[in-house]
């Protein structure tokens, strides 16, 4: 999943969000990159997004909803991988 | 040791993601500016690419054309009987165009390509053209700014709700997607398309009561407002200088 071929179409993806502009294009572009596992390309993507579009003007001008995005994606993926995928049962019962 | 070096490389971790969250915090605006300067060739491309046809433009122009006519008769006759009262009403104002609006970009902003190199500052108002307000300047960039328009979803502002020749003050609420709401006492006297105004002396046009609600036995009333402009229709705005 976190072939340069897929980080570069992601960050396409994020690229084109921005471009046209269609948030929610973006926003599955940084979905997709932290749920690949390109975890600092995600990242990356996200401040840069969040310093372009700024915070929501009725939050705090600290927030930075595209990083959190990542960083929850991020988490997901890593207890997805923890609890589901790497569990093994048990060869007795 | 394994211990001790895992415990240095966890800490190493924690100062570096710490000391690129405090970076962002306090360098937020001017790195903001910069990636806007960066990318100013790519937005004017893209104003290229998207820039309504002349013909259309002109469409628009002859449709509100006459719908503006008694209007700016209105507006002239305000300002002159403010000059004669001795309170000058009127405000200077800078044309932008507008690079990007909602709901194509999130939070219910527009960003604007006038910034502080037009002298535009944080907390001017915008206007989508005379007195029809329509939001304020959230953030300034060198030749880009970001405006929070006022139906931004949690933005709370002081208005006016105008019946009849009487005036009653109100908080009105942002709801997003160009809406707004405020509440009032129950038997406060409201109808459906009472003008909300903006207070003080220049004053301005925030938008109509486009529904209101009246639970029973309830102590308060719910006004729903619709703005005068739909943000994704707006090609200029104005900037209002203090």
């Amino acid at each position: 999943m976190k072939s340069p071929v897929f980080v570069v179409a992601s960050l396409f993806f994020v690229a084109l969000g921005w471009w046209l502009p269609l948030w929610p294009l973006s926003a599955l572009g940084i979905v997709l990159l932290a749920a690949g596992g390109a975890f600092p390309a995600a990242f990356v993507a996200g401040v840069v997004l969040d310093l372009l579009w700024g915070a929501p003007p009725s939050a705090a001008w600290f927030a930075f909803p595209f990083v959190a995005l990542a960083v929850l994606v991020a988490l997901v993926r890593l207890a997805v991988q923890v609890f589901l995928l790497d569990k093994r049962l048990p060869e007795r019962v | 040791m394994r211990r001790t070096s895992s415990f240095a490389s966890g800490a190493i971790v924690v100062l570096g993601v710490g000391a690129i969250i405090a970076l962002l915090w306090v360098g937020r605006a001017p790195l903001g500016g910069a990636l806007w300067r960066v990318l100013a060739p790519v937005v004017a491309l893209r104003a290229a690419v998207f820039q309504p046809s002349e013909a259309q433009l002109e469409e628009e122009l002859a449709s509100t054309t006459a719908a503006l006519a008694d209007r700016n008769a209105l507006a002239q006759e305000n300002s002159e009987l403010k000059r004669l009262l001795g309170r000058q009403g009127e405000r200077k104002t800078i044309l932008a165009g507008v690079l990007q609006y909602p709901p194509q970009i999130p939070y219910d902003t527009l960003i604007i390509d006038a910034g502080s190199d037009e002298g535009v500052v944080v907390g001017d108002a915008v206007s989508a053209g005379g007195t029809t307000l329509i939001g304020t300047v959230s953030q300034v960039y060198g030749t880009t700014a970001r405006v929070a328009l006022f139906s931004s979803p949690g933005s709370s502002y002081d208005a006016l709700l105008g019946h009849a020749g009487a005036t009653v003050p109100l908080p009105v609420v942002g709801q997003g997607q160009g809406s707004l709401s405020a509440e009032v006492p129950a038997g406060t006297p409201v109808a459906v398309g009472d003008p909300i105004v903006a207070p003080g002396i220049a004053g301005g046009y925030l938008g109509s009561v486009a529904r209101i609600e009246a639970p029973d036995n309830s102590t308060f009333e719910t006004l729903y407002i619709t703005a005068p402009a739909s943000p994704s229709l707006l090609h200029f705005v104005q900037v209002v200088l203090p």
